[in-house]
């Protein structure tokens, strides 16, 4: 038997040093980018700029957020730009066409939403299929059922919603506020409570989490339909920043949203993530979008450019993990 | 024979089959309280899939389970834990990218009164480091993840974990499965000493040596059937070997043989 060692001291140990040293490269690519596009172009760095940024990404927040939820555990929602459309086509169609008072228009559009995640979580844990299937499947039938409800026609809403993306304190809106009490309420989950520990278990090793008498079920259910609430919500803040609804809104976003998670370092494989860093990924990617615009560069350009900066984030990502593990 | 201890884990006339495959044919076999037995037989000898019974993780398709002297019917692995049956699987059933202490409460984790239900951390490093310790094993940070520790370390830590819970029974999967001799040596001092705490063992594996000179008892399965049921005295571990190989029972001229070698067997790994 050893020798009697001292018990740990908590008092020595620093949580807010780990906090920082895991968010500071990420806020230092961040800043990097700033510095390159202020002293690219002299509009750049102001603060109707960052204003326009926040007010632009709570969609992209909310949806990132929830797919690195659905990443960790090891799956993939790749029907969130679909469902997106078709909880907007819903909002749209329920006012504009069918009359109904907004609060309910929103209550159905919330439920499309839920509907859409509860169908991908079940069918993916029902017959034990890959969500990468389903959720194709998905992507396909929200889409299909976005443009049979609008018939394929934009809906105008006008004013009748625009007063949830105007409100604003401090010059920024009510729906980025929201979409930043949603990370920091996601990472409070993710990291310090057993759904969220359950949740990177069942990423790593799934049997293992079922051997310890643990469902992974459950689980894996609420975080699809947790997907597809979040997803409602940005399409509800989408609807009501463009005044309309688009049966074609939310096209791409399911890969904005993995570029975002990965940016920030959340694992394909499953098991790793974090919502901060993710968000951090999505400001990454719009002060990139807003600062090549600033530049006057070409649409293609900055396809080609954030393409490049996800790569090299994963590349980034791979040596910083290899330099944790002691390799 | 009518010294035994009183069984901790019966099984009587268990069947369990995949498909068409008939794993386990009618196995008859007690585990006894506070003792350790060994469960030997060789890949796909159906020792896994017996032990998954006992666990919780399966369901048997006939015969009866009956723990600490009631019949019992699982429905899933926590049922069987709640009923103090703790089990270190050959995979160890532990997840890489948690820490010790989250690692050491997977499934039973402590949480702060109030709302939110936060986990209780501080409580899960101190119980989990203390827990550690009392084994004697050397760790300094519990909040190390546990896919940076060494195999030996991994075990060691899944029997220490398994210990805190206070089980009346342990099931260990292959405990020293891919660990160096001088690992497997500190395994299986843990494993003497959670007998000596007085909590029944049983101890699967596909080889004899590591177990023989820690084992009480021997069972070796074949084929899904129990065709040696031992006391370490009555077997050579040659014997034991000739049995899981070429499937034949012990036979009473070899018992008495056996009986006839000097009483403490060599530590052979």
């Amino acid at each position: 038997m050893s020798e009697p060692q001292p018990k740990i001291d908590h008092g020595l140990r620093l949580p807010w040093l780990g906090f920082a040293a895991d968010y500071l490269g990420m806020a230092a690519a961040l800043a990097a980018l700033i510095a390159v596009f202020s002293l690219g172009t002299e509009h750049f760095f102001s603060a109707t700029t960052f204003r326009t940024i926040a007010n632009q990404i709570p969609s992209a927040i909310l949806i990132a957020t929830a797919m690195t939820y659905v990443l960790i555990i090891r799956e993939i929602d790749l029907s969130v730009g679909s469902v997106l459309g078709w909880c907007s086509a819903v909002l749209g169609v329920a006012v504009a066409r069918w009359q109904w008072p907004v609060p309910l228009a929103l209550l159905a559009a919330a439920g499309a939403g839920f509907l859409c995640g509860l169908f991908n979580g079940l069918v993916t844990i029902r017959w034990r299929l890959p969500s990468f299937i389903v959720t194709l499947g998905m992507l396909e039938m929200a889409r299909g059922a976005a443009h049979a409800l609008t018939s394929s026609q934009t809906q105008y809403l006008g004013s009748a919603v625009e007063d949830i993306a105007g409100a604003s304190i401090f010059g920024l809106s009510l729906p980025f506020l929201l979409a930043m009490a949603v990370v920091i309420a996601a990472q409070l989950v993710l990291s310090r409570t057993v759904f969220g520990r359950y949740m990177v278990a069942i990423g790593t090793n799934e049997e293992a989490v079922r051997l310890s008498g643990i469902d992974p079920r459950p689980v894996k259910l609420a975080v699809f339909t947790l997907t597809g609430f979040l997803v409602a919500a940005a399409a509800i803040i989408d609807t009501s920043r463009f005044q309309s609804a688009n049966p074609n809104a939310g096209t791409g976003f399911e890969l904005q949203a993995v570029a975002a998670a990965v940016i920030g370092g959340t694992s394909l494989m499953g098991g790793r993530g974090s919502v901060v860093s993710t968000f951090f990924g999505v400001l990454i990617i719009a002060v990139l979008n807003s600062g090549l615009a600033a530049v006057g560069a070409r649409d293609e350009t900055k396809r080609l450019v954030t393409g490049a900066v996800i790569v090299a984030a994963v590349i980034a990502d791979h040596y910083r993990h290899r330099l944790a593990r002691g390799e | 024979m009518s010294d035994r201890p009183l069984p901790i884990v019966q099984l009587k006339h268990v069947r369990k089959q995949f498909g068409h495959h008939e794993v386990l044919r009618s196995v008859d076999v007690n585990f006894d309280q506070g003792r350790i037995t060994a469960l030997v037989g060789d890949n796909g000898a159906g020792k896994s899939t017996l032990i998954k019974i006992v666990c919780g993780v399966f369901s048997p398709d006939g015969g009866q389970v009956i723990f600490d002297g009631r019949p019992v019917r699982w429905h899933n692995p926590d049922e069987a834990r709640r009923a103090g049956i703790e089990t270190v699987y050959q995979d160890l059933a532990l997840i890489d990218t948690l820490s010790v202490s989250r690692n050491f409460f997977l499934a039973k984790e402590p949480c702060r009164d109030g709302f939110p239900h936060l986990l209780d951390q501080r409580k899960m490093d101190d119980e989990a480091l203390a827990a550690i310790r009392d084994l004697g094993i050397d760790l300094q940070d519990p909040s190390r993840p546990v896919g940076t520790l060494s195999g030996g370390q991994r075990k060691s830590i899944a029997i220490a974990r398994s210990l805190y819970f206070k089980p009346k029974l342990l099931v260990l999967d292959e405990p020293t499965a891919a660990l160096s001799i001088k690992e497997s040596r500190i395994v299986n001092e843990h494993v003497q000493a959670v007998k000596e705490k007085g909590i029944s063992v049983i101890y699967i594996t596909h080889n004899l040596y590591p177990v023989f000179s820690i084992a009480d008892r021997f069972v070796v399965l074949e084929r899904g059937e129990v065709i040696v049921d031992v006391e370490r005295t009555e077997v050579t571990p040659e014997m034991l070997i000739e049995a899981v190989v070429t499937g034949r029972r012990v036979a009473p001229a070899d018992v008495a043989r056996a009986q006839a070698r000097p009483a403490e067997s060599p530590d052979v790994y």
